[in-house]
């Protein structure tokens, strides 16, 4: 059987989950965001994020600032609104569960 | 040397060569092509914008002096590579066609069980070339070929549609059923000239090889269009000549052939 399928389609389904939980530490910029994913060694392809960014801002999960840089061009913060906090948290609580079921399934005799 | 442009970008001027820059200019207007379908999409394309500057700022910290192409397809590379529907969709189809052989293949000795197995084999050969040929009409869309054309590149065209034969053959073919076709096949020409679209634009390209619109194709095909392309236009301009005196001497079968029907329509008539 061919798992890569079925792998990127896991990826898929957690990345919004990750981007939200790494914006909730701090307001970040894309290339924070792919720093960020990169160490957490979620693979993505950097064409992916955008329209999800852009999704999740439409959806009032997120909000963003321009902020002016020294180092480049100006950067766009996204920060989580709080609507976004509040799906966050049901998020949260979607994975523990999805984790209970996973562990109970692997650990049953 | 190089012709050098400077361009502008959020501010900061960065000195690009010609060709890079219509490379970054081709692949940042196709993005915008793309995702101006989807709701929020200039943004989408305004972001990626942003993105190609902050990698380029990076570049220059590092000790860039010029964008060269090199720059700008490492740039593609690192934007560009979105999902890939089309490839998921194919591997699924790999494992049913080898799971359809493995079934196949099984063997059994008596002569009907085999015209069974034939019989079953014929039906499904018949489906899946059915199932093919509108799988292909589906994906594929005809499109003229503007950059490889002797008269309106309806024959590239044709050869690129149906993946098959190079467009010399499909010119030859044309000029052979011009021959035996009495002057109907150059009017079939002309009217697909006139009401067929050229391929111009990345997209258009895309469709024509029944490929997916995606990011992650339009960068390649971007890129794959910025290469410099190895024309053999040696018999492009005898091909030419050829099809012209045919055409000129097409007309007057086809003033004849008018005529002869118009005799006869009238002798009809004349009852």
């Amino acid at each position: 059987m061919n798992t890569d399928n079925t792998k990127s389609q896991m990826r898929k389904g957690m990345l919004e989950y990750c981007i939200m939980l790494l914006l909730r530490q701090q307001p970040c910029y894309a290339n924070d965001i792919i720093q960020r994913l990169h160490e957490a060694e979620m693979i993505v392809m950097e064409g992916t994020l955008y329209p999800l960014l852009s999704r999740l801002k439409r959806d009032g999960l997120l909000g963003y600032e321009w902020r002016e840089s020294t180092q480049g061009p100006p950067r766009k913060y996204y920060v989580l609104t709080d609507d976004g906090h509040k799906a966050l948290a049901q998020l949260d609580a979607s994975w523990e569960e999805i984790q209970r079921t996973v562990y109970f399934l692997k650990n049953e005799k | 040397m190089k012709k050098n442009i400077n361009i502008n970008l959020f501010g900061t001027l960065y000195n690009i060569d010609e060709d890079a820059y219509n490379l970054l200019e081709n692949y940042l207007n196709s993005m915008q092509r793309y995702f101006n379908r989807q709701e929020g999409g200039e943004e989408i394309a305004d972001d990626i914008e942003h993105r190609v500057a902050e990698l380029l700022w990076k570049k220059r910290e590092a000790g860039m002096t010029a964008v060269d192409i090199n720059v700008v397809k490492e740039i593609i590379d690192t934007i560009g590579s979105a999902e890939d529907i089309a490839g998921d969709n194919n591997k699924a189809e790999n494992a049913f066609a080898s799971y359809n052989k493995r079934e196949s293949g099984k063997q059994d000795g008596t002569f009907k069980e085999d015209f069974k197995q034939f019989a079953k084999e014929a039906e499904r050969f018949t489906r899946d070339t059915y199932d093919r040929g509108r799988e292909h009409v589906r994906s594929h869309r005809y499109y003229r070929c503007a950059d490889d054309k002797v008269l309106g590149g309806v024959c590239s065209g044709l050869a690129t549609y149906f993946e098959a034969g190079s467009p010399l053959i499909w010119r030859l073919g044309a000029i052979a059923l011009t021959l035996l076709g009495f002057g109907l096949p150059p009017i079939i020409y002309i009217v697909m000239w006139l009401i067929t679209p050229a391929a111009l634009t990345p997209e258009d390209r895309l469709r024509q090889q029944g490929r997916d619109v995606t990011p992650n194709n339009l960068a390649e095909q971007v890129k794959c269009d910025s290469e410099p392309v190895v024309v053999q236009n040696e018999n492009k301009g005898c091909l030419k000549a050829i099809l012209i005196t045919i055409a000129i001497c097409c007309v007057l079968p086809l003033i004849f052939i008018f005529v002869i029907w118009g005799r006869i329509i009238f002798d009809l008539f004349s009852f």
